[in-house]
């Protein structure tokens, strides 16, 4: 990159403000090199993410989606001149907390100059079919960018000349989103990413109502979940890693934290390689996993709305969290079933208790210890990997989910049933 | 940087569950047993091992602790914040030490004395700490010049002082020379700390 474009860049970045746009503090040359002084970011890429834990489940991908159409439409509306971005790609899209962020603006121009370009760049399959051409590019060339990262959330691919639509992971009204974005005439994409981004939020609004989406979180509320285990070795890690990893894929702000002695994150971020950000999160598999710290740490807290605390084997601290939802991990093999009944006895009415069977064997499971009062009993199948849901482990979670939130007042769930049925009576 | 020195501690502690962390001043007033203790909290409070710190020195500044922790009377070792602090250790409370279930052993030796410096180099890893300042580098020199030898176990690092003569020594010598960052709490591990200690202690 020569030095008048490194300069433009600077200058592109500086008339911007915005949360989701790294800040330029200042911009410094000497004989040999430029150097641009950015605010420091701490998040994976999108393409980190989907190579580290697979393509994204719909609601994750509707949710960056809507956030990835609000940055590039900031960009389109800078006044006087919009910005063209012309290499939106997932390398390029960081997701630090649960917030995008776009950065490297090597590529970016002024609209009034895109007519003057001799040469045009992007990424290979992001890239609109007029960048190749070297047609006229406007905002619709960003537009297609948009549709090729949505298709590469979802799929985990870039999309081909053809693009299909695995119907497992898609429905019919995202898959019509996607495919206008990606037409080859950029006059049949969508005029704007403000309408595009209108688009997803009516999805997203869909997805509220038939209770698979990420529920139209609140950011302002937050919601724990206190895990534990009736004995060391029900699986209370597993569970709460794996529930935490779950949330995480259905697009909400969720946090895996470790309050026993365990030192479990410590040493995945070990195997992992996996360092920690200001907060004192490690990243692992894309999850957020928080270690337990002594009283010494002063660490900034942390900005994730739920968190998952996993409790270890101890009844008494696990009762004495104050959590809005606690999950019992039981064994529901029969030699397990001693235990588990002490658990539960022990526990009594603890207001707003789950338990979860785990490892759930129909043929071994013969009798159930019922719990005491009230609680909702779940049936968890086997499942090795805590950060891959397979569709039975998925519904458990779904079930369990619903549960905790609906049982809070003011929870998620009943938020968003407020919303719906505000909603229904200004319709009638 | 960093990797070198996970390999140090991790080396010196295979077949064993314990690592010892010597920590010798060169000169008075460097600020050993403020970095001992600020070591000792972030072992305990972010590494989450065990620490016991022993005061291998006469100064009596642990038992002053005590008394403004309220401690003096009570059990010995005083607990402060998940580690044990030993008052004027010696062979006995170090024996106890290895024997027991600590993963961390911190050494504070004082200013460097003959014995105390032999005794130090015994640890898995070692930290002389000196001052920069002016009036005060010429102990910190002197103890750099006579250890052109010493392996990569010991560690070489100040508080006080300006960063010229810090790379001046680091030019000159060819080791590096960690500059502490000054924590006003011993007691606070912040991140910008756990970043350092990390970088600085390994493992």
């Amino acid at each position: 990159m020569d030095a008048r474009q490194f300069r433009k860049e600077a200058l592109i970045l500086k008339c911007i403000r915005h949360p989701g746009i790294p800040v330029v503090y200042d911009l410094e040359e000497d004989e040999d090199f430029c150097y641009l002084i950015e605010e420091f970011l701490e998040g994976d890429s999108l393409y980190a993410l989907v190579s580290d834990m697979g393509h994204f489940s719909k609601a994750m991908t509707v949710r960056y989606g809507i956030q990835i159409c609000h940055l590039v439409n900031i960009l389109h509306s800078a006044k006087p001149t919009p910005i063209l971005y012309l290499d939106l790609q997932p390398r390029n899209l960081l997701v630090c907390g649960n917030i995008v962020k776009l950065v490297d603006f090597d590529h970016a121009i002024h609209l009034d100059e895109a007519e003057y370009l001799t040469k045009s760049y992007g990424t290979v399959g992001c890239a609109a079919p007029e960048q190749y051409t070297g047609e006229d590019l406007n905002e619709r060339t960003d537009i297609y960018a948009i549709g090729a990262v949505l298709y590469y959330m979802l799929t985990g691919k870039y999309p081909e000349k053809k693009p299909v639509y695995p119907r497992a992971l898609i429905d019919r009204k995202l898959a019509k989103v996607i495919h206008t974005c990606l037409k080859e005439d950029p006059k049949e994409r969508y005029d704007s990413a403000y309408q595009l981004g209108g688009e997803l939020e009516c999805i997203e609004e869909q997805m509220v109502k038939n209770r698979e989406g990420a529920f139209g979180e609140d950011p302002g509320s937050s919601l724990t979940v206190a895990v534990a285990g009736a004995f060391p070795g029900a699986g209370a890690t597993h569970i709460a890693i794996s529930f935490a990893a779950y949330l995480w894929r259905r697009g909400i702000s969720a946090l895996y934290e470790e309050k026993n002695g365990s030192d479990a994150v410590r040493q995945m971020a070990d195997c992992t390689g996996s360092g920690m950000d200001r907060y004192g999160v490690y990243r692992i598999h894309g999850l957020p996993m928080l270690p337990f710290y002594g009283d010494a740490a002063k660490l900034e807290p942390h900005p994730y709305h739920v968190v998952v605390r996993d409790c270890g084997t101890s009844m008494l601290n696990f009762s004495q969290e104050p959590a809005d939802g606690y999950l019992l991990v039981c064994g529901s093999k029969p030699w397990q079933w001693k235990n588990t009944r002490d658990a539960v006895q022990f526990l009594g009415n603890l207001p707003g208790m789950a338990v979860i069977y785990n490892q759930f064997c129909g043929r071994l499971a013969v009798r159930l210890p019922g719990p005491a009062g009230e609680a909702e009993c779940f049936l968890m199948p086997d499942s090795p990997n805590p950060f891959v849901h397979p569709k039975a482990v998925k519904q458990v979670y779904d079930e369990v989910f619903f549960s905790l939130a609906g049982r809070r007042p003011g929870g998620i769930l009943q938020t968003c049933l407020a919303k719906i049925r505000r909603f229904l009576s200004r319709k009638a | 940087m960093f990797g070198k020195n996970k390999k140090i501690f991790e080396q010196k502690g295979i077949g064993r569950n314990w690592r010892t962390l010597g920590i010798i001043g060169a000169g008075r007033g460097t600020g050993v047993t403020h970095f001992a203790v600020w070591a000792a909290n972030y072992l305990t409070g972010v590494r989450r091992g065990k620490t016991a710190v022993l005061e291998w020195n006469r100064h009596g500044d642990f038992m002053h602790m005590a008394g403004f922790c309220g401690s003096i009377g009570k059990e010995m070792p005083y607990k402060i914040l998940e580690a044990d602090y030993y008052v004027q250790a010696g062979a006995k409370e170090l024996a106890e030490c290895l024997n027991g279930n600590y993963r961390y052993i911190i050494v504070d030796y004082g200013e460097i004395t003959g014995q105390g410096f032999t005794d130090c180099a015994r640890c898995d890893l070692k930290v002389i700490v000196g001052s920069l300042s002016e009036w005060r580098a010429e102990a910190f020199l002197k103890v750099v010049r006579e250890g052109e030898k010493r392996d990569k176990s010991w560690k070489y690092a100040a508080v006080f002082g300006s960063e010229e003569t810090r790379e001046s020594i680091e030019k000159s010598y060819r080791i590096p020379v960690w500059r502490i960052p000054c924590a006003k709490d011993a007691f606070s591990i912040t991140y910008a700390d756990m970043i350092f200690l990390k970088e600085l202690l390994g493992d």
